[in-house]
C-alpha cells in the first residue's frame, strides 16, 4: 500500500485524535498527555495538518469530504466560541472562563488553529496544480505552517486579542495609569520626587543593585526628573552627602532579598524627611536627622532634604 | 486647530518625500508598495538630512523639521517630473483586487489587517515606556525636542553609541505637538507587511501564497512584539529585511533602480544601529553578485550610497572619539580578532550561546533552511544569492559573538540582546522558501 493510500485512510484517524487529544488538554492543561505518553496534543495537531496537506494532490474520498464539510463549520464557530471567551475572561477578572468552566482559552486556541489549518488545506485543493502536485512545494508549506505554529504564532496572537480587549476596556486610560501597569509604585514615587525638587537639585541615588533596579538606575531616573542632576550611592557604606540638596529615600522595587531593603543604610544629617505613601500618594513631612532604624519599620519612601 | 493639521502635516510630508522617491527609483510597482516603502525611506532620510543640518548649526525645530521636508519634497518632485514622464497609472491596486479574493485569501487578509490595525491600536495607546527606550531613544528625543541641539547627548559618551534614527523620529513627533512617537513603529510594521506582499507577488507565486507568506511574516516571533517597545530593533531588522529583497530583485531583473532602493535600506540600517554588522553582507554579495551579471560600475553605486549615509555618523561620532570613521580598517581588525579567537575556549562557548539564543530560539525556522538548503543543492538550483546572504548573516553572527566573547567578561548576560539582534533572520527564510517556490513553480 503506497503512503498516499495509507495516508487517506489515516487522515481521518488523525484528525479524529487531534481534535480529541486537544480537546483533553483544553479540558486539563497542556502536558496532561505527556505524562501518559510522552507527546502532548500539539503532536497531533501537526500530524494532522502534514496528513492532510497530503491530500491535496488527490480526489477527496465521502469520508474526507465530509470532513472538510465539517470543519467549515466547526471553524467559525470555535473562533466565535474562543472570542466570546476573551472577552468573558476581560469583562470578569482574569482565570474566569477556567475557574468557572474549567476551560483554558490558551488551549483552546490550538483547536481554533487546528480548524483554520485544515480549512486552509481545503481551499488549497482549489488552487492550481503546483501546489497539488509538487511533492517538495508540500513539504515546504508544511514547514512553514509548523514553523509558525512552533515559534510562537499563537501566543501572538493571542497575546494581541488580549491587549486590544485591555485597550478598549481601558480606553480613556490616563497616562499616569499606563505608566503604573508597568513601572508599578516607582513611577508614583518618581513623579513625586520631581513634584518635591527643583529642576537644579542634586540627587543622591540608591546604588544601581536589586532591589532598587529603577531608583537605582540613573538613565530611568533621568527620564523622569531630568534636569536634575543624579549619582549613586554606596549600598551601605559612609555616604559624602554634602555636595547634594536631596537623598532617595527608597525601600524596594522589584528583586532582592528582603535583608536588603530599605536605603540608605546609614544616619544622615538632614533638614528634614518628606514621607511618601505609594498607596495613597500622600506625603507627610518630619524635621530632623534621618534614622535607617526607624524608617526600616515603616517601610518608607521618600526624600531627605540634606542640612547645609 | 493648527497643531493638529501641522501634525497630520509633518507626517504627510514624510510619506510623500518617500513616495515620490520609491516612484523615481521603482516607477512600474503598485503605488501601495511605493508608498509603504516611502515611510521606510522617508522618515530614515529625512531624520538624516535633519541631523546634518543640526550639525551645521542649524536647532531642531519646526521651522528647520518643515524646511528640509519642503527641500526634500521639492527635489523629488521636480526629479520625479523629469525621469518619469511616461509613467502610466496603472499600478493602482484597485478595489477589484479585494472583491476579486477567495473566502481562503479574505481570512489571510483579515489576519494581515487585524495584526495590523492592533499594532497601531495599541501603539497609540501604549507610552512610550520600556526600559531602553526611556533610558536612551527616547529620553534624547526629548533633550532634542526641549532644547533644540545635541550637546547634553554629545555630554554623554552613552547616548552618541546609537544611531539617532529614531530619536529624531520621536523629536519630530514632539515638536509637532504630538506626546507619543509609539506608532511611528507600527507604520514600520505596516509598510513591512505591504511591501512584504507585492515582493512575493513578484515571484509569481499567486496571491494565495502572497497572503499566506506575508501572513506567517506578521505573525514572526518577536516582530509584533517590537511594534511596542520603540527600540531600535524592529526598524533596524526592517531595513535589513527589504534591503537584502531588493538587493535580490536588483540583480536578478538587472534594475538599477531595486539595487539603488536596496543600497538606501542598507545604509538607513547603519543609520538605526551600528552595533551590528550585517550591512556587510549586503554589501559583499552585491559587489560579487554585480560581476557576476557584468555589470562592473554597479558595486561603486552600492557602496557610495552605503557610504554616504554611514560615513558621516562615523565621522561625527570620531570628533568625539567614539569609534573610528575609517570602515575598512575596522572590518580588517575585526577579521583579525576573529581569526585570533579561532581556538577551542573561544569557539566553544560562542558556539554554545548561538545555538541557545539564535538556533535553539529560531529552531524550526533553521530547519526549514536547512531543507531549502538542502533541496537547493540537490535540484543543482541557479538562484543563490538570497541563500548566500542569510548564510553570510549568520556568519556575521557568529563572528560577532565569537568578538563579543573574547573581548567582554559579562557577555554570558545580555543572552536576549542576540536573540533580538537576529529577529530578522525567519523573516529572510519565509522569503527565502518563497523563491524555493517560485523556482519550483517555473521548473
Amino acid at each position: 500500500m503506497g503512503v498516499a493510500k495509507a495516508n487517506k485512510y489515516l487522515f481521518p484517524l488523525l484528525v479524529g485524535l487531534a481534535f480529541i487529544a486537544l480537546g483533553v488538554e483544553t479540558y486539563t492543561y497542556f502536558g496532561a498527555l505527556s505524562k501518559y505518553i510522552w507527546v502532548d496534543s500539539r503532536f497531533f495537531l501537526v500530524l494532522a495538518l502534514v496528513s492532510a496537506v497530503f491530500l491535496t494532490g488527490d480526489k477527496h474520498n465521502a469520508l474526507d469530504s465530509w470532513i472538510f464539510k465539517l470543519n467549515s463549520i466547526v471553524f467559525p464557530v470555535s473562533a466565535l466560541i474562543y472570542i466570546v471567551m476573551l472577552f468573558l475572561e476581560s469583562s470578569h477578572f482574569p482565570n474566569y472562563i477556567f475557574s468557572t468552566y474549567h476551560i483554558q482559552p490558551a488551549n483552546f486556541l490550538y483547536i481554533v488553529l487546528l480548524s483554520l489549518g485544515l480549512f486552509f488545506v481545503s481551499q488549497l485543493t482549489k488552487q492550481k496544480p503546483f501546489f497539488r502536485n509538487v511533492f517538495v512545494s508540500r513539504c515546504i508549506i508544511i514547514f512553514i505552517f509548523v514553523s509558525v505554529y512552533l515559534s510562537g504564532a499563537v501566543g501572538v496572537t493571542q497575546a494581541v486579542v488580549f491587549s486590544d480587549i485591555n485597550v478598549f476596556s481601558h480606553i480613556n486610560a490616563s497616562y499616569d495609569f499606563k505608566m503604573r501597569e508597568l513601572w508599578g509604585e516607582y513611577y508614583d514615587y518618581a513623579k513625586f520626587v520631581k513634584e518635591y525638587t527643583p529642576e537644579n537639585a542634586s540627587i543622591l541615588v540608591p546604588p544601581q543593585k536589586f532591589p532598587w533596579a529603577s531608583s537605582g538606575n540613573v538613565g530611568v531616573d533621568r527620564y523622569f526628573l531630568f534636569p536634575r542632576n543624579l549619582a549613586n550611592g554606596s549600598f551601605d557604606g559612609p555616604l559624602d552627602v554634602k555636595s547634594y540638596d536631596y537623598v532617595m529615600l527608597v525601600w524596594r522595587e522589584w528583586g532582592g532579598d528582603e535583608s536588603t531593603f530599605g536605603w540608605p543604610k546609614v544616619p544622615i544629617q538632614a533638614e528634614k524627611i518628606i514621607y511618601f505613601d505609594p498607596v495613597t500618594y500622600s506625603t507627610t513631612e518630619r524635621l530632623g536627622n534621618y534614622d535607617p532604624k526607624l524608617v526600616s519599620a515603616d517601610k518608607a519612601w521618600g526624600l531627605i532634604k540634606i542640612k547645609k | 486647530m493648527m497643531t493638529i493639521i501641522m501634525f497630520l502635516l509633518g507626517l504627510l510630508l514624510i510619506f510623500t518625500f518617500g513616495y515620490k522617491l520609491s516612484r523615481i527609483l521603482l516607477p512600474k510597482v503598485y503605488k501601495l508598495e511605493q508608498i509603504a516603502l516611502g515611510y521606510v525611506l522617508g522618515v530614515g532620510i529625512f531624520t538624516f538630512i535633519w541631523f546634518l543640518i543640526n550639525w551645521a548649526g542649524i536647532p531642531y525645530n519646526l521651522t528647520s523639521g518643515f524646511g528640509v521636508l519642503i527641500v526634500l519634497n521639492t527635489i523629488v518632485y521636480i526629479s520625479d517630473r523629469l525621469f518619469n514622464k511616461k509613467i502610466k497609472e496603472k499600478y493602482v491596486l484597485d478595489l477589484t483586487f479585494f472583491k476579486k479574493l477567495n473566502v481562503l485569501e479574505k481570512i489571510l487578509l483579515g489576519i494581515i489587517v487585524f495584526l495590523s490595525v492592533s499594532a497601531l491600536i495599541q501603539t497609540i495607546y501604549w507610552p512610550i515606556r520600556y526600559w531602553d527606550s526611556l533610558v536612551l531613544y527616547d529620553f534624547r528625543a526629548k533633550i532634542f525636542a526641549a532644547t533644540g541641539n545635541m550637546q547634553d547627548v554629545i555630554a554623554s559618551s552613552y547616548f552618541l553609541g546609537y544611531p539617532l534614527l529614531t530619536s529624531l523620529g520621536h523629536a519630530w513627533v514632539y515638536i509637532l505637538g504630538g506626546s507619543n512617537p509609539s506608532f511611528l513603529y507600527s507604520i514600520y510594521y505596516i509598510s513591512l507587511l505591504v511591501v512584504i506582499f507585492f515582493n512575493i507577488r513578484k515571484l509569481n507565486l499567486g496571491t494565495t501564497l502572497s497572503l499566506f507568506l506575508t501572513s506567517m511574516v506578521a505573525l514572526s516571533p518577536r516582530l509584533f512584539d517590537h511594534t511596542q517597545w520603540a527600540y531600535t530593533n524592529l526598524p533596524y531588522s526592517i531595513y535589513i529585511i527589504l534591503g537584502s529583497i531588493y538587493l535580490y530583485f536588483g540583480i536578478k531583473k538587472k534594475d538599477l533602480g531595486s539595487y539603488i532602493i536596496s543600497a538606501l535600506l542598507i545604509s538607513l540600517s547603519t543609520w538605526t544601529r551600528t552595533a551590528e554588522p550585517f550591512w556587510l553582507s549586503c554589501v559583499i554579495t552585491a559587489v560579487v553578485f554585480s560581476f557576476f551579471i557584468r555589470k562592473w560600475f554597479w558595486p561603486l553605486i552600492y557602496a557610495s550610497v552605503v557610504a554616504s549615509i554611514m560615513l558621516p555618523w562615523r565621522v561625527f561620532q570620531g570628533i568625539y572619539n567614539l569609534g573610528t570613521v575609517n570602515v575598512a580598517s575596522q572590518v580588517a581588525s575585526t577579521s583579525q580578532g576573529v581569526v585570533q579567537s579561532l581556538q577551542f575556549s573561544i569557539l566553544k562557548p560562542a558556539f554554545d550561546f548561538v545555538m541557545a539564543n539564535v538556533v535553539n530560539m529560531y529552531l524550526i525556522y533553521f530547519v526549514l533552511l536547512g531543507i531549502i538548503l538542502l533541496i537547493k543543492l540537490f535540484t543543482k538550483s541557479k538562484e543563490w544569492l538570497f541563500a548566500s546572504l542569510i548564510i553570510l548573516d549568520l556568519g556575521l553572527t557568529f563572528a560577532g559573538t565569537l568578538i563579543f566573547v573574547k573581548d567582554t567578561v559579562y557577555w554570558q548576560d545580555i543572552p536576549d540582546s542576540l536573540a533580538r539582534m537576529v529577529m530578522f533572520v525567519p523573516v529572510l527564510i519565509l522569503f527565502l522558501s518563497a523563491e524555493l517556490l517560485s523556482e519550483i513553480k517555473k521548473s
